[in-house]
C-alpha cells in the first residue's frame, strides 16, 4: 500500500543510464540524494576502507569547485549536505530550500561526475579517517558491530568494516582511489532521487542538462569477495574502559531476493523486538529484568545478512539471557503468532513506514535503499500491500528457518571483569 | 525581548479551551500524521543537588501503567495502534508528545491523557524504572564525548541546576521515593497549566473537544515553580582520565538565553564557529590540519542563561595544538570582523537547517510551543529567521567579546581506567 497522500514518484533513465526519481512534496524544500552502488563490499582487505574515504574525497571540490568551495557553495544557500557509507552502498544527499535547487543540483552534479580527489586534500584527509577509525574504538558500540561482523562471516562481502583499519586507510594511494572512483562512480551504477517543492517536468529537465556530459565509464566489478559464507559460531570478549556490558548476538538472514522471508523476518522482528509490548522487551527487561536495553533486527541486504540482537547487561546476566532469548525465539517458530499480534505487527510497519515518510530525507532515503539494493522501487511501493499476505505460518517458519541456531555471540565488557551491580 | 506577534499565518493563534489549556492548532494535509505536544510550565532546572533527575524519572514512570491500564497494558494499547507517547524533563520545561496517524488520533489522545493524570506509579515499576535509568547514566558515560561534556557542564555552571544531567546521577536516583515522585506529579502536572501544540492531519474542532472531555485542570490551580538564573563562577580547567584511543576537548563560556536580546547574535556567531563543514573549526582544525573527525560547536541557550561550547576529539599527541588552534579560532572574531560572504553563510546556514528542520508535524509543533514556552511567543517561529539575518559583523564580533572571554576548559586524555 502506497502512502495515498503522496504523489507517484516520477522516474526517468537517461540516455547515459543514470536512473532519476522524484517526487513532488509541498514542504518549502527539497532533497537531492544520489545513491551509488557500491560500499564496503566492493573491496578487498587490500583497500580495505576505500569506499568511505572516496566519500570524504568527493567533498573536496572539482576542477570548477575549489576546495572547501562546495561546501561555501552548499552552505551560502542555507542547505545541509551530508554522505554515508556502508557496506552495499555511499549515498550523498542535500536539502535546500526549493529556491536554491539549481545551485545545489549543479554542486552535487559536478561533485559527482569531475571530483578532483586533489593528492594534497587525500593526505590531509586520510588523518581525519584514522580520528575516525579511532573515534569507533572508543566507542563499545562501534566495535561491537564490526566484531558482530568480522566474527560471523568465514569470508565474503560483509566480513569488512566499513572505515577499513589503520594498516588498510594507511597504505591507500590517491591513485588507487582515482582508479575505484573510475570504475564505480558512473551513471549507470547510480541512481538520483529528488523530493520536495519542486515541478517534475521542470526539474527533469534541469537533470538531463546537468549530467549530459557524464558517461559511461569502466563497468564495476562485481562484488569482489563473492558470495558470504558463514563462520562457526563462536564467542568473543573485547574488554574496554566500559561501565556496562554490551552483548552482541548474531543469527543469518535472508538476502533482498528471498522477499517473502525477508518480509515474514520484518513481521517476525517486529513481534520480537518492536515495542515495549514486544516479546523479548517483556520478558528479558520487563519481566525477568535481565537487560536494560534490549533491540533486534537487520539490515535487509543484497547477500545473506545478519540478524541480531543487542542488550546491554550485567555481566552476571549473560548465561540466563541467552536462555532467554533461545526460549523466546523457540516459542515464536513452534506456535504461530496469533491474529491479533499479526494485527499488531503489521499496524506497526505501516505507520512506522508511514512516519519515515515525513520527511524528504526519510523518503529518498528509502526508496534510493531498495532501489540501489534491488533496481527497482516495487519493493518499497508493495511493501504493505505485500505483507497483508505473509501469514502466522510464514512468520513461524522463518524464524525456525534463522533464529533457531547457534548464534555468534560478542560481548564488551568492562575492563576488570567486575561490573558494579 | 519583545514577543512578536501576529503571524503570517492568520490562523494560527494560542487559544484558551474551557478546561483552562491553552491550545494551538495547525492542521495540514501533507501527510496522515499528528502530533500533539503537551508542554508543562515544569522546568527540571528547579531541582536541588540530591534530586538531580526527578523529574525525568518521574515523567517516565507516566508510562509505566495508569490507575486502570497496568504497564503490560498501557504498552500492548499503545503499540496496537501503532502510535508513540513519550514524556520528557528539558531544564525550562517538561513536554509530552503523541505521534500518531490521523485514525488513530482519537484513541491516542485518549491514551496520552490517560498516562498524564492517572499514573499508577506502582512501587514495582518504580524499582524496574530505577534500574534502567541507572543503566542508562551509566551506559552515557561509556561515551566519552558525552562524558566529557557532563564533567562540562558540571564545572560551567556550578552548581545551578543548568548543568546537572537531566537523567540525573546513579547517587540521586538510587534514591528517589514514591512519595517524591507522587508529590511532583501532584504538585505540578496540572492540564490547566499545559500549552498543547497540534500539528497535522486533525480536524481542529475534533481535537477541541477531545482535549476538553479527557483533561481536567486541577482545583485550585497548581503553583508554577520559577527558576533562578544561574550565578557565573569563574573559569576552571579540569583534567579526566579514561583507558581510549582519542583525547577530548571541551571548551565553552557562558553565553546568553532566550531572555536576551542578543539570542540571534550568539547563535549566528556559534555558526560562524562551528556550525556545519564551512564553519571555522571545520574548515581549519579538521579540513586544513587533519586533527579530528569530531569538531564543532554548540549553543545551546536555555531560558535564563545558555553556554556555547567547542568541542574536538583528537590524537592525544595533538591535544595542545587542538587546544590552541580551537582557542585561536574563539579569539579570531574578537577583532576582526567575520568577511561578508562567510557572514551570509553563517546566517542563511542557520535559517536553512532551521527552515529544514519544520518538515515534520512533531517539529512544527515543537517550534510554536518552545518560542511560547520561552516567552518569546510563537511568532518567533517566523521572527527567528529574520532577526537571524538582521546580525551584522559588528554584532558578531561584540558578541565574542562579551561572551567568549576566558574558557571553562575540560580535557580527557587516555590514562588509567
Amino acid at each position: 500500500m502506497r502512502n495515498e497522500v503522496l504523489e507517484k514518484l516520477r522516474k526517468e533513465t537517461l540516455e547515459n543510464g543514470l536512473t532519476v526519481l522524484v517526487r513532488p512534496v509541498k514542504n518549502k524544500v527539497v532533497t537531492i540524494d544520489a545513491w551509488v552502488n557500491t560500499g564496503s563490499a566492493n573491496e578487498t582487505e587490500t583497500n580495505n576502507g576505500i569506499s568511505h574515504f572516496l566519500e570524504h574525497m568527493m567533498f573536496k571540490g572539482t576542477p570548477r569547485y575549489g576546495v572547501g568551495e562546495l561546501d561555501k557553495a552548499i552552505m551560502g544557500v542555507g542547505g545541509v549536505w551530508n554522505a554515508g557509507t556502508s557496506k552495499d552502498f555511499t549515498h550523498y544527499y542535500v536539502t535546500v530550500a526549493s529556491p536554491f535547487f539549481a545551485k545545489a543540483l549543479d554542486a552535487m552534479a559536478d561533485m559527482l561526475q569531475n571530483a578532483s580527489i586533489d593528492a594534497g586534500e587525500f593526505q590531509k584527509e586520510r588523518s581525519v579517517i584514522l580520528e575516525e577509525i579511532n573515534r569507533k574504538e572508543d566507542s563499545p558500540v562501534g566495535v561491537l558491530y564490526d566484531e558482530m561482523y568480522a566474527g560471523s562471516y568465514a569470508a565474503g562481502p560483509y566480513k569488512l568494516t566499513v572505515l577499513g583499519t589503520t594498516e588498510s586507510v594507511t597504505a591507500l594511494t590517491r591513485d588507487a582511489m582515482y582508479d575505484y572512483y573510475q570504475r564505480y562512480y558512473t551513471p549507470d551504477n547510480m541512481v538520483l532521487l529528488i523530493v520536495g517543492d519542486i515541478e517534475p517536468t521542470k526539474v527533469l529537465q534541469e537533470v538531463r542538462q546537468a549530467f549530459s556530459g557524464f558517461q559511461r565509464r569502466l563497468r564495476p566489478l562485481e562484488s569482489v569477495p563473492g558470495a558470504p559464507s558463514y563462520a562457526n559460531p563462536g564467542s568473543v570478549a573485547l574488554a574496554k574502559d566500559v561501565n556496562e556490558t554490551y552483548l552482541g548476538l548474531t543469527y543469518p538472514a535472508p538476502s533482498i531476493d528471498k522477499v517473502t522471508e525477508v518480509l515474514a523476518l520484518d513481521l517476525a522482528s517486529t513481534i520480537l523486538e518492536d515495542g515495549r509490548s514486544s516479546r523479548l522487551y517483556r520478558r528479558l527487561k520487563e519481566e525477568k529484568r535481565l537487560v536494560s536495553h534490549i533491540s533486534a533486527g537487520y539490515p535487509t541486504s543484497r547477500h545473506e545478512g545478519l540478524y541480531y540482537v543487542l542488550a546491554t547487561l550485567e555481566q552476571r546476566n549473560i548465561d540466563t539471557a541467552l536462555e532467554e532469548i533461545r526460549a523466546v525465539f523457540g516459542e515464536l517458530a513452534a506456535t504461530p503468532p496469533t491474529d491479533v499480534e499479526m494485527a499488531k505487527a503489521r499496524r506497526i510497519l505501516r505507520n512506522t513506514f508511514q512516519y519515515g515518510m515525513e520527511t524528504n530525507t526519510g523518503q529518498t532515503g528509502t526508496y534510493g535503499y531498495y532501489f540501489t539494493l534491488t533496481g527497482s522501487t516495487d519493493f518499497v511501493d508493495t511493501y504493505l500491500d505485500r505483507l497483508a499476505h505473509i501469514t502466522a505460518s510464514d512468520v513461524a517458519a522463518v524464524v525456525g528457518k534463522y533464529l533457531l541456531g547457534q548464534p555468534n555471540v560478542v560481548r564488551v565488557e568492562p575492563l576488570d571483569g567486575q561490573q558494579a551491580a | 525581548m519583545t514577543p512578536v506577534t501576529p503571524l503570517s499565518h492568520p490562523f494560527l493563534r494560542v487559544e484558551t479551551l474551557t478546561n483552562g489549556m491553552r491550545a494551538v492548532f495547525k492542521p495540514s494535509d501533507a501527510n496522515d500524521i499528528v502530533s500533539m505536544m503537551c508542554f508543562l510550565p515544569l522546568p527540571a532546572a528547579i531541582e536541588g543537588a540530591a534530586e538531580q533527575g526527578l523529574i525525568q524519572f518521574m515523567a517516565k514512570m507516566l508510562l509505566r501503567g495508569t490507575l486502570t491500564r497496568s504497564n503490560a497494558d498501557l504498552a500492548e494499547a499503545i503499540d496496537s495502534l501503532g502510535i508513540s507517547i513519550s514524556f520528557s524533563a528539558a531544564d525550562d520545561y517538561s513536554e509530552g508528545t503523541l505521534v500518531c496517524t490521523s485514525d488513530t488520533f482519537v484513541e491516542g489522545l485518549a491514551l496520552l491523557a490517560d498516562t498524564f493524570q492517572n499514573p499508577a506509579f506502582e512501587p514495582e515499576e518504580i524499582e524496574k524504572e530505577r534500574q534502567n535509568t541507572i543503566a542508562g547514566i551509566r551506559r552515557a558515560d561509556d561515551d566519552l564525548l558525552s562524558y566529557a561534556m557532563r564533567h562540562f557542564l558540571k564545572e560551567l555552571y556550578g552548581g545551578h541546576p543548568y548543568g546537572f544531567p537531566g537523567s540525573g546521577l546513579v547517587e540521586t536516583v538510587s534514591e528517589f521515593t514514591r512519595d517524591q515522585i507522587v508529590s511532583l506529579h501532584q504538585e505540578f502536572v496540572d492540564p490547566g497549566r499545559f500549552l498543547v501544540v497540534c500539528a497535522g492531519n486533525f480536524d481542529p474542532e475534533k481535537a477541541r473537544e477531545l482535549l476538553t472531555r479527557h483533561f481536567r485542570a486541577k482545583e485550585p490551580p497548581t503553583a508554577v515553580p520559577n527558576v533562578s538564573p544561574p550565578v557565573l563562577v569563574p573559569p576552571t580547567v579540569t583534567k579526566l582520565s579514561r583507558k581510549s584511543e582519542q583525547a577530548f576537548l571541551c571548551a565553552g563560556f557562558h553565553a546568553c538565553g532566550f531572555d536576551s536580546p542578543d539570542l540571534a547574535g550568539v547563535r549566528v556567531l556559534n555558526a560562524v564557529l562551528g556550525e556545519g563543514m564551512s564553519s571555522r573549526l571545520f574548515l581549519h582544525l579538521r579540513d586544513e590540519k587533519g586533527l579530528a573527525y569530531a569538531t564543532g560547536s554548540q549553543f545551546a541557550p536555555r531560558r535564563l542563561g545558555g553556554h556555547l561550547v567547542g568541542y574536538i576529539g583528537t590524537s592525544p599527541g595533538n591535544l595542545q595544538i587542538a587546544r590552541e588552534g580551537m582557542l585561536a579560532e574563539f579569539a579570531g572574531v574578537r577583532n576582526i570582523l567575520v568577511p561578508d560572504d562567510e557572514l551570509d553563510r553563517a546566517r542563511n546556514y542557520v535559517v536553512g537547517k532551521f527552515l529544514i528542520d519544520h518538515q515534520t508535524n512533531q517539529r512544527q509543533a515543537h517550534y510554536l510551543g518552545l518560542f511560547e514556552t520561552m516567552g518569546l511567543g510563537m511568532g518567533w517561529d517566523e521572527e527567528f529567521p529574520r532577526r537571524i539575518q538582521e546580525v551584522d559583523a559588528r554584532t558578531v564580533r561584540e558578541m565574542d567579546n562579551k561572551y567568549l572571554g576566558d574558557p571553562t576548559i575540560v580535557e580527557l586524555v587516555p590514562g588509567k581506567a
